[in-house]
């Protein structure tokens, strides 16, 4: 935008106490000079110095009525040439009134003659002429003063000060430069308020990129023609040509900027701008619809001086009322809202001036009757009584209006109360949240919205919960030295991305913060305190309409995030609350885990190191006494170290494969094979050891196949594993039982595969977790037996990666029984 | 007199490995294969220098030391854990039970005899 250039408070006082001043003055000495044209002698129209006829005239006139309009030059009176309106004016008044003069008018290229009578001009005519140029200059003046004091340092209201001082010294001059013709403003007000209006559309900040272009043409264009529309004042033949380029131009201007306006609304996604170009677009359209409407009507019906007022001056009035309204405060201007009120107030005066009417008509009958003659007492006590009779009924009014008219306003205003209902009724924080948003963004009908909050560690606003954004939670969070924080820290107040530019406390981070909410896709902050210290911020994007948020929507807003700020205080205090009911309830679990995992790193440490001790320490010895050790003894440490290395060996082996188990690495290569072989084959190997140990190994088997899909290597370590673990506890003598049979589990047909022994048994409370890494039993029957305390868990995993299941029945002191289940292959 | 070496480890393998470790030295050994027997073995024999493993079944090593060093009989006996663990924590455990002296397994069998040995002449 614009360079940082700053117009202090100062300044602008000084500026806008200097041109107020001056435009009283000039005001009175536009009054002071004409005063004297009341009740004096004048043509029957008004004559510019040059001597042309201007626009302002009553057709009830004796000019207009005999066929003098605007544009016509007065040559001559009586045959008598005149140079200027000043010689007119002198024949006019040497003649006085009634006194038929004959006028030689150019229109047109030609001369015509018209005889008018001189007549007077009245104090009606004066009022008339002068409150409509004086109220419409007034008005402009006016909101180019105000447009400038409340935003100095926006170029917008510099452009519309330009156009309020330039309307506004135009218009108020008009009068005065037509009947005492001392000053030549209105000659500069033309073409500069076509410029000017062209400047306010430039500032509109959308998408024009020949900006640039449109300013060359104002400033190349306004100096010449204002220089050529003075020097050829006087000389009538290029005047009349030259006022129609003025005109021309400034016609071109108001065009352009209208179509800039309605560019930029249409190109412009940013709301802002489009309610800005909207409010231009009304005011402007009003306005040349009244203009074109009065025109009409005094040029057809001839009623100028009744529509004076009404048709032109207040319709020409809408154009800097909206257009300021929107410079100035377009956060408060809703156009819904603007229309609500104006419709409402328009029924509730229409209603109070009937009720007026017929009190006045009532108590002026009722005193006349009694008294003679006191209808302005009546009006005077029946105005009274009509006041204090509203007075209780306005908002009454008001609402019902709301209800009858602005059923969605009243409804989306229920709603937003209904959400707080369920402040008090949701503990629960993210559920509150959720549906606090999705209430409030239904209800304005908004696409994107979203609240921060206050996370103590790591310390920032964080996301809670966000609507509208393509990933959830893409609303980043922000720092609490944040320039928004800071900002609403300092000043708690809801702010729209307009007040960016406005309020001080967002000094000097303005442009920052419009790119962050810019970004976001917000138009609406508005914070959440909790006991003065702000606890989080709601985001709210651009409603639907396009429209702006009205005041009445961030007062409700606010009030419900007020509310809501205690409900999120009371919300996160049960959630810290559960929070630490979960964390020692966690903290329990993970010392559990570190006590596991230290378990698994002494068993596997203790495991590895006892067969690593035999083996170094038995080389060590051989070594050592390799000379006086007998052939038996070395061959026996030999065996030792030969079965320690393959202890480690396998050991090692069933930790990788239970690690490749866990981490489901394993690939088990299944195939279709006979369940029945496979458990005959082991049984028969382990024949051996058995009867080494005095063991006896049966096998009941049947004589089919038994299908099953399986890894047959896996399976073999299966059950090895739990044939080698039977021997183990198996005393001598005992008995060991390999037990195969068909079975049905949930109707599936499965095989069951069970190894009996009578050993010592399993503790009750140690077969839940036998099948557990290193859940080993002490072995009173066979202590130089150690297993890695693997064996159990890897058949768990193996059957377990076979669909299958394990299980152990055991009394203690009388054997167990150790199966697994797997599904039959059909 | 000969001195007393009690040797309680679960694994007989290791155990055969100490006693012929220090079989030419002389000494009186016992052996234990558990927690209990070590304790009960202590209190019986009255040994000189007590070789304990930390992992064994019954009663694992820091509390067969514990108890065997708040025993009269057993107070004197040096007592040397053997532990797969060489960690702080682990020494620490021993320490507070009362332990004199530490090896890791696994160990080398003549520091193992010539450690017992400077211990024994000291004693």
């Amino acid at each position: 935008m614009s360079a940082e250039f700053k117009i202090s408070n100062r300044l602008r006082n000084l500026i806008v106490i200097i041109l107020a001043l001056s435009y009283l003055s000039f005001c009175a000495w536009s009054i002071i000079t004409t005063k004297s044209w009341i009740n004096r002698p004048f043509p029957g129209f008004l004559v510019m110095k040059n001597n042309f006829v201007p626009v302002f005239f009553l057709p009830e006139w004796e000019g207009p009525r005999a066929g003098i309009k605007s544009g016509n030059i007065i040559i001559a009176v009586n045959g008598q040439p005149v140079a200027n309106s000043n010689e007119l004016d002198r024949i006019v008044l040497k003649s006085g009134p009634g006194k038929r003069l004959t006028y030689t008018v150019v229109r047109a290229k030609q001369e015509v003659f018209l005889t008018i009578p001189v007549s007077l001009f009245s104090l009606r005519d004066y009022l008339l002429l002068f409150s409509g140029c004086m109220i419409l200059g007034l008005v402009f003046y006016l909101m180019g003063i105000i447009v400038f004091y409340l935003k100095p340092n926006d170029p917008g209201s510099w452009a519309f000060l330009s156009l309020g001082l330039a309307m506004g010294l135009g218009w108020a001059s008009a009068p005065e430069q037509c009947t005492a013709h001392h000053n030549y403003l209105p000659l500069f007000a033309v073409p500069l308020a076509g410029a000017s209006i062209l400047l306010v559309s430039l500032y509109f900040p959308s998408k024009i990129k020949a900006r640039r272009y449109f300013q060359y043409y104002i400033i190349f264009s306004l100096p010449p023609l204002i220089f050529l529309y003075l020097y050829f004042f006087f000389n009538t033949f290029i005047y009349s040509y030259i006022d129609k380029i003025v005109l021309l131009n400034t016609i071109t201007m108001t065009a352009l900027s209208v179509f800039l306006m309605i560019f930029s609304f249409v190109t412009s996604s940013d709301p802002l701008t489009r309610q800005k170009a909207k409010v231009v677009i009304y005011g402007s359209t009003v306005t040349c619809l009244t203009g074109i409407i009065g025109i009409c009507g005094v040029s057809l019906f001839k009623i100028l001086s009744i529509y004076w007022l009404l048709g032109l001056v207040i319709p020409a009035c809408m154009l800097p009322i909206s257009v300021g309204y929107a410079i100035v405060n377009h956060n408060l201007f809703d156009v819904d809202l603007f229309i609500r009120r104006s419709a409402s107030y328009f029924l509730v005066s229409g209603i109070a001036v009937m009720m007026f009417l017929a009190l006045v008509a009532l108590f002026s009958l009722a005193l006349q009757k009694i008294t003679g003659q006191s209808s302005q007492i009546a009006a005077v006590l029946s105005t009274l009584l009509l006041v204090a009779g509203l007075r209780p009924l306005k908002d009454r009014i008001d609402r019902a209006i709301d209800r009858r008219f602005f059923r969605e306003k009243c409804e989306y205003q229920q709603t937003i109360q209904k959400a707080s209902e369920y402040l008090v009724t949701i503990i629960e924080l993210n559920e509150l949240l959720q549906k606090l948003l999705d209430t409030v963004m239904g209800a304005i009908k908004i696409e994107r919205g979203g609240i921060l909050l206050r996370q103590d560690s790591p310390a920032q606003f964080e996301s809670a919960v966000a609507r509208g954004y393509e990933i959830p939670y893409t609303l980043k969070p922000l720092e609490p030295n944040h320039p928004i924080i800071l900002a609403l820290e300092s000043k708690p107040r809801a702010f729209q991305i307009n007040d960016v530019q406005e309020f001080d406390e967002f000094q000097p981070h303005r442009e920052y913060i419009l790119k962050i909410m810019n970004n976001l896709g917000i138009v609406l902050v508005i914070p959440i305190f909790f006991e003065k210290r702000l606890i989080g911020i709601l985001g709210l994007g651009a409603k639907k309409s396009g429209a702006w948020y009205s005041s009445e929507d961030i007062d409700l807003l606010q009030t419900l995030m007020n509310q809501t700020a205690v409900s999120i205080e009371n919300a996160r205090k049960v959630e810290e609350l559960k929070k630490m009911v979960e964390l020692e309830t966690s903290y329990r679990e993970l010392k559990k885990i570190g006590e596991l995992k230290d378990n698994f790193l002494a068993m596997v440490s203790h495991d590895l190191r006892t067969p690593m001790t035999s083996i170094q320490g038995y080389t060590s010895i051989l070594i050592e006494k390799m000379n006086r050790l007998d052939p038996e003894r070395q061959k026996h440490y030999l065996e030792i170290i030969q079965n320690e290395s393959m202890r480690l060996t396998r050991l090692i082996n069933d930790l990788l494969d239970l690690q490749r188990f866990e981490a489901g690495r394993m690939q088990l290569e299944l195939k279709d094979i006979d369940l029945v072989k496979i458990v005959r084959e082991i049984a028969e190997s382990f024949q051996g050891a058995a009867l080494a140990k005095k063991q006896i190994l049966e096998t009941s088997l049947p004589e089919e196949e038994i299908p099953v899909n399986a890894d047959p290597d896996r399976l073999s370590q299966v059950i090895a594993n739990l044939l080698s673990n039977a021997t183990k506890f198996t005393p001598e003598q005992g008995k060991i039982s390999v037990n195969l049979e068909k079975i049905s589990q949930d109707g599936k047909p499965m095989v069951k595969v069970s190894v009996k022994d009578n050993g010592p048994g399993i503790p009750i409370e140690m077969q839940a977790k036998i099948f557990d890494k290193f859940q080993q039993l002490d072995n009173p029957v066979q202590p130089k037996e150690k297993g890695s305390g693997l064996g159990l868990a890897l058949v768990r995993e193996i059957i377990e990666h076979h669909q299958g299941e394990v299980g152990v029945e055991s009394e203690p002191g009388k054997g167990a029984t150790f199966y697994f289940v797997l599904p039959i292959l059909r | 007199m000969a001195k007393r070496i009690l040797i309680a480890d679960d694994d007989p393998h290791i155990r055969e490995l100490i006693q012929l470790t220090l079989e030419d030295d002389g000494y009186e050994i016992r052996e234990a294969s558990d927690g209990n027997e070590a304790v009960a073995k202590a209190k019986e024999f009255q040994p000189d220098l007590i070789i304990l493993d930390v992992m064994m079944p019954g009663k694992v090593g820091y509390t067969a030391c514990s108890e065997i060093k708040q025993d009269p009989a057993g107070r004197n006996a040096y007592i040397i854990l053997l532990t797969a663990r060489g960690t702080s924590v682990a020494k620490m455990t021993g320490e507070t039970a009362g332990a004199d002296e530490f090896m890791t397994k696994p160990f080398e069998p003549k520091a193992l005899r010539e450690k017992i040995k400077k211990i024994l002449d000291r004693i």
